[in-house]
């Protein structure tokens, strides 16, 4: 059971934060709609395929809680119990939020209404919101609580643009004949230290009031080893960026490498949202 | 942002960093009557957690000398969701009892446990 709602987790996560990434930076890497055209059908299927992955696996999150949280299998698709969580519980309510957006958002991305960015932007953002308080982020009561969710949004966000934005790259880089990509990277590279530099100091946040230490001990067991994980995946990541960064005059000489370690950091990301799929079901303290 | 706002934002992240250590999932911080204890019998029982738990789906089992005893119900107090209240049917029989508890907490964990007391004359 628990397995399941690791892989929920993280095929969730994935989709919803490359939904909120790609369409946040969109505007800014591939310009709007009259460069690359082909792009942008190819990225409309792609965010279509997403919404309904998001959408199915939501609803197998909310089924594993509610089997998980009554001790039995067939309690997920007892209609009581089912209600007994979405309306009593605050995972259930929340959850109901977050359901019905995706849902709206899959309506929005099958009607005419689906080239109005702004609109999906925000049922993305809304989306992403949502996904803050479940897990960890709902342990604390009062205004500490709400910062905490509040902070959860930062690190999200921050992430979000990130591997979207990495997305949008590799998917310009894949095309037949990529077109110069130095100017794109220049661009992307300004907003990608903020990015980094919030989600470095969300991240660090959460560990603290999670833990109640920078950095959790023992270091190799539960918690704290799939913490190191997902920072030496983030590492790597950044080291892949510094390189990016520091080779990106003539970039445009060498698009088969550049394509390459792009596609690599990408999946470094979605490789550490995997491990923190993990984490968010793990006790951050051993109980003592 | 006014300078006034960032340094109110500033303090409560102080706070926020400041907070004890805390526990993600729920643990049984204390209880009336508290565990090993000698009491009178008590009108409710009161397991207090160290988070909020979800008092639909946790359960809480009260047994005298290995025989179940029936419960009225449990239920959190209001806003506090921390403090989880246990009701017997009936007035508790001088006798050695024993609490089982599962809770499942806000950011939806699962935790057990069992404590005993003691009802005297």
């Amino acid at each position: 059971m628990s397995s399941l709602l690791v892989l929920c987790r993280f095929v969730h996560f994935t989709m919803v934060l490359m939904l909120f990434g790609t369409w946040v930076l969109g505007p800014l890497l591939l310009g709007r709609g009259a460069s690359h055209p082909l792009l942008h059908q190819r990225l409309a299927r792609i965010s279509s395929g997403l919404t309904s992955l998001a959408l199915l696996s939501g609803v197998c999150w909310l089924l594993l809680i509610t089997a998980s949280m009554a001790g039995s299998w067939p309690a997920a698709l007892d209609p009581a119990t089912l209600q007994l969580v979405l309306g009593k519980t605050f995972f259930g309510q929340v959850w109901s939020w977050h359901l019905l957006l995706n849902f709206l958002l899959l309506g929005v991305l099958l009607s005419p209404l689906r080239t109005c960015l702004p609109l999906k932007l925000s049922l993305a953002a809304l989306l992403l919101a949502t996904l803050a308080p479940v897990g960890h982020g709902a342990m604390l009561d009062g205004l500490p609580g709400q910062l905490l969710i509040l902070n959860q949004i930062v690190h999200l966000s921050c992430v979000a643009g990130w591997l979207g934005g990495l997305m949008l790259l590799s998917l310009l880089l894949l095309q037949p004949n990529p077109a110069s990509m130095e100017a794109v990277l220049r661009r992307f590279s300004g907003v990608g230290y903020a990015l980094v530099a919030g989600l470095l100091l969300s991240g660090l946040i959460n560990v603290r009031v999670l833990t109640g230490h920078w950095w959790p001990t023992p270091l190799f067991s539960g918690f704290a080893l799939i913490l190191l994980i997902k920072v030496l995946l983030v590492s790597a990541m950044l080291g892949l960026a510094l390189l990016h960064r520091l080779r990106l005059r003539g970039c445009d000489r060498r698009l088969g490498a550049l394509r390459n370690s792009v596609l690599l950091e990408w999946l470094l990301g979605v490789a550490a949202v995997a491990a923190v799929s993990l984490l968010g079901t793990l006790p951050p303290m051993q109980t003592v | 942002m006014s300078l006034n706002k960032l340094i109110t934002a500033g303090a409560l992240l102080t706070s926020l960093l400041a907070a004890s250590s805390v526990f993600a999932h729920a643990h049984l911080q204390g209880s009336t009557p508290a565990a090993d204890s000698v009491v009178t019998p008590p009108q409710a029982l009161r397991l207090v957690f160290s988070e909020g738990i979800e008092a639909s789906f946790t359960q809480v089992s009260l047994s005298r000398d290995g025989a179940p005893v029936a419960l009225n119900g449990l239920a959190t107090e209001g806003a506090d969701k921390k403090t989880l209240v246990v009701t017997p049917a009936a007035p508790l029989a001088a006798g050695t009892y024993k609490v089982d508890w599962h809770a499942v907490s806000v950011d939806t964990h699962k935790s057990a446990g069992s404590y005993r007391f003691k009802v005297g004359q």
